[in-house]
């Protein structure tokens, strides 16, 4: 996560991104699990159009960064893994999403 | 377009999904068929109970066809506190026509002022009635074809009434007019949405 601080310019912001979301794949499952409570990897999967190789190793990403936590159950014997993302996970979205505006705007 | 508006419209798009199978379009669009047959062939008061049948196995249609291929999600509290409400409007929205329904009804069985104007009116009251309902589920859930279904139905009841065609055809238009767009829907949603087997275990 970025501060700005006087005298940083948003070039740098940007360069410094966290470029744990930047990944465009990456960028758009955050966006989705962003704007709802949880989700289960079919939805995901739906949702996103990633194939599932990508979309596990992205979700293993995430993961290890503590932005999600993904919880496995079974749902009449059907094993069902529910993602969320966790409150740093939403703050790190927010802090990305400023910083992108910052740089983009006109 | 800004941040902001995009991630509502996803947010919407995730939601509005749910309703853009065409299962209740194609199961209305079935009963009016059918209640178009059961008048044909003499028999109304059966046909008569095939909405209900309609609205009954919408749940089951929707466990079996679309939650398979749509995935769980539970939406941000905002949305489902909506979705708690919208309930209880719909609770409150079939009361009011069920009300309507037998106001219409009661007209047929006595000779008082109000009773002979609606009777005058032919079947156009029972149109209005079906399309305060299409409209007030569109409004309810946010989508669009609901009104346009109204407008529909309340154009069928008056030239039905100005031109004398009988119920059945009416019921026969609107029947086939909600199973085609129900049909081209649920094509629609079964082709952006394929059954996936089931998600594999892996150790995210």
């Amino acid at each position: 996560m970025t501060h700005k601080k006087p005298g940083d310019n948003d070039a740098q912001l940007v360069i410094d991104v966290d470029r744990v979301i930047h990944e465009p794949d990456r960028l758009a499952l955050v966006a989705h699990l962003y704007v709802i409570a949880e989700a289960d990897f079919i939805y995901l999967e739906q949702e996103t159009k990633l194939t599932r190789g990508n979309l596990s190793s992205h979700l293993r990403k995430l993961e290890e960064v503590g932005y999600i936590t993904v919880q496995k159950e079974f749902v009449e014997r059907i094993p069902r893994t529910i993602v969320a993302l966790t409150d740093g996970g939403r703050q790190a979205f927010d802090s990305y999403r400023q910083t992108m505006l910052r740089f983009l705007r006109d | 377009m800004n941040t902001e508006s995009g991630l509502k419209s996803l947010e919407r798009e995730s939601y509005m999904a749910y309703y853009r199978d065409g299962i209740l379009d194609l199961l209305v669009g079935l009963a009016l068929l059918g209640m178009s047959a059961f008048i044909i062939f003499g028999d109304p008061g059966t046909g008569a109970i095939l909405p209900v049948a309609a609205i009954l196995l919408h749940p089951g249609l929707k466990k079996y066809i679309t939650q398979p291929r749509l995935g769980y999600v539970k939406f941000a509290p905002q949305r489902e506190a909506q979705m708690k409400a919208n309930l209880s409007r719909l609770i409150i929205l079939f009361t009011v026509t069920a009300v309507l329904g037998a106001v219409v009804f009661f007209a047929y069985s006595g000779h008082a002022d109000w009773q002979l104007w609606i009777r005058d009116l032919g079947l156009i009251p029972l149109g209005v009635v079906l399309a305060v309902t299409a409209a007030a589920l569109g409004i309810l859930y946010g989508v669009n074809r609901g009104l346009v279904y109204a407008l529909i139905i309340l154009v069928v009841f008056i030239l039905g009434h100005v031109l004398h065609i009988h119920i059945s055809m009416q019921l026969l238009f609107l029947g086939a007019l909600l199973t085609i767009t129900g049909v081209v829907l649920l094509l629609r949603f079964v082709r952006r949405y394929p059954r996936l087997t089931q998600e594999p275990v892996h150790d995210a």
